[in-house]
């Protein structure tokens, strides 16, 4: 299995399988621009959310092979487990699943943060969001 | 490493993202709105840039809403209820913010007219869905009967009619470009349909019709009762028949991934390729509805020797016979003289089937199906009746088991039960889960 190196912002590296790196269509592209040989810098994203974001694509990815027995209770379990961050992480969720081109997580984090909204009276989204503002993530 | 950004991530965050976001919440009613547009200039400013959500639930509610000063220009999705067909020129002023739009004439006096011409700025129609209305496309420009639709519809995916009229189906489909799903739930249809877009089809005919249809690119077709059909779809994955009179062709690739049949369209099966018998669901409404009684249906339908392809078997719908409608000789269960040819059968499924001869089909069932690994039994109608069915599965299987019946590798297992690798589920609805062991 051919692996693609990838760097956060903070230099950490990453070697994932390339099957799962193509899962970001920004990584897709700079692998088809650069080649496979050197690394993959990611300025944008950290070392954190960097994991994060590829936890999310390899559950997703075993999760539709054949033969796997995950129910779709339990790939939205996942899903709800994931997401439930706080806001400062599930906005930096949102940028890096924007910036690496993942349109599941860019959906399934997007959502996240419209049920926010949606559930709350607006006193309080103000309030929610304001202070997620401020504090610095 | 994290301490050294200066803008949180909130802030960070493109327009277009947020945009994305802030469309997730719908507007209507202007609560949620509300909520979002307090947080900060910017985002009250891409807020204001997503399309609203209105619904007219009631005639009389339009005053209040001009009144509240809404730009139509704005509106993303419009639905109304109880649409009228009069006073309804600002219609017009929708633009080409506008996504969805749903109206429904009510049953109570339906085809009210309907001007599609209002929406000829709308060119992002994705959806449109009309019910009981008359359509009047013509009625803005003052010209009758012209081959094409005047206004186009070239954002279009997904149409749904019922019971509309006026409208010629391959008018609209040569108008709608990229239509990729139609429902049209007519009074009546004959003729020609074609399109090389679209993906999904449902057909429906009050009066029947003849109906050729030619869709390269179709995926799921539903085609409800009619006198003649030709059909030709090589790409078809899942088919739903009705009765037909006269099946003419039936040109399809390669085979079904599943048939569903109607209580009615059982004689249109006997003329379908065997290959197409994989998977097949037969629906029975009753015979109230002027359709076959689930005994009649099974009766026609599992004798038939395209059923020994079937590997997977759904039957579904209640049996409301009286007794002196459905003779004992319909029953085929209880005769044991008919050989089923499901010799292939792994999967059968049984839902919403009100009982009469139940248990006799459920055994004859196991014991004409050597393959089969599943029984599955839902809605159940009551306790009572669950613990009969529950008593009769286990001698079911035992008796199979006892005697190790033909093509199976009957391994005994300690479980007393699923021996020889069939298991029964019997299920009171479909949340509560009754083991049969």
């Amino acid at each position: 299995m051919v692996k693609v190196t990838l760097k956060s912002a903070e230099g950490d590296v990453f070697e994932v399988d390339e099957e799962l790196a193509l899962e970001s269509l920004m990584v897709k592209n700079m692998i088809e621009d650069v080649g496979l040989d050197s690394a993959i810098s990611l300025p944008n994203v950290s070392s954190t959310i960097l994991a994060k974001v590829i936890e999310y694509i390899k559950f997703h990815m075993d999760a539709q092979k054949d033969g796997s027995k995950k129910t779709s209770e339990e790939i939205k379990a996942f899903d709800d487990d994931f997401v439930n961050v706080g806001i400062p992480t599930l906005f930096e969720m949102v940028l890096a699943s924007n910036y690496l081109n993942v349109k599941s997580l860019l959906s399934l984090t997007c959502n996240t943060v419209a049920n926010m909204i949606k559930t709350k009276p607006p006193a309080e989204v103000k309030e929610m969001f304001t202070s997620a503002k401020q504090a610095k993530a | 490493m994290e301490a050294k950004k200066v803008r949180s991530a909130i802030e960070r965050l493109p327009d277009e993202v947020l945009y994305d976001i802030l469309s997730r919440v719908s507007n209507k009613g202007g609560k949620d709105y509300a909520g979002y547009c307090l947080v900060c200039k910017r985002w009250n400013r891409v807020g204001k840039e997503v399309g609203l959500d209105v619904s007219i639930d009631y005639p009389l509610e339009w005053p209040a809403f001009q009144g509240g000063g809404l730009e139509l220009g704005r509106i993303r999705r419009l639905s109304i209820d109880m649409y009228l067909g009069s006073d309804y020129s600002w219609l017009v002023g929708l633009s080409d913010r506008l996504e969805e739009i749903t109206i429904d004439g009510g049953v109570l006096e339906p085809d009210k007219p309907f001007d599609l011409g209002c929406l000829f700025k709308c060119s992002k129609l994705k959806y449109m869905s009309l019910a009981r209305v008359e359509v009047r496309e013509m009625a803005r420009h003052g010209c009758g009967n012209t081959e094409r639709m005047l206004v186009s519809f070239p954002a279009l995916t997904c149409c749904m009619l019922k019971k509309v009229v006026g409208v010629e189906l391959q008018q609209l489909l040569d108008s709608c470009p990229r239509l990729e799903r139609l429902e049209a739930e007519m009074f009546g249809f004959n003729g020609l349909l074609r399109s090389a877009r679209l993906r999904e089809l449902r057909l429906e005919a009050e009066a029947g019709g003849d109906f050729k249809l030619d869709f390269p690119d179709l995926e799921a077709a539903f085609v409800g009762d009619c006198m003649k059909l030709e059909l030709k779809a090589p790409r078809l994955k899942r088919l739903s028949l009705g009765s037909c009179q006269e099946l003419v062709s039936l040109d399809l690739g390669s085979p079904l991934q599943s048939l569903d049949l109607y209580s009615s369209g059982f004689r249109t099966a006997a003329a379908v390729d065997r290959r197409h018998f994989a998977c097949v669901r037969l629906k029975s409404h009753g015979c109230l509805t002027g359709g076959y009684c689930a005994h009649k249906v099974a009766k026609l339908i599992l004798v038939l020797p395209q059923l020994r392809e079937c590997k997977e078997l759904t039957i579904s719908g209640c049996c409301d016979c009286h007794p002196w409608k459905c003779s004992e000789t319909d029953q085929l269960f209880s005769s044991h003289e008919v050989e089923l040819p499901c010799y292939k059968l792994t999967k059968i499924y049984i839902e919403d089937n009100k009982g009469s001869g139940l248990e006799e089909m459920l055994a004859s069932l196991v014991k004409q199906c050597p393959a089969l690994r599943a029984l599955e039994v839902a809605g159940v109608p009551d306790e009572q009746f669950l613990n009969k069915l529950r008593a009769s599965s286990c001698s079911i299987l035992q008796e199979r088991l006892d005697r190790g019946v033909q093509g199976v590798q009957s391994r005994r297992c300690t479980q007393h039960v699923d021996g020889s690798k069939l298991r029964i589920r019997l299920l009171r609805d479909s949340i509560q889960a009754v083991s049969c062991n």
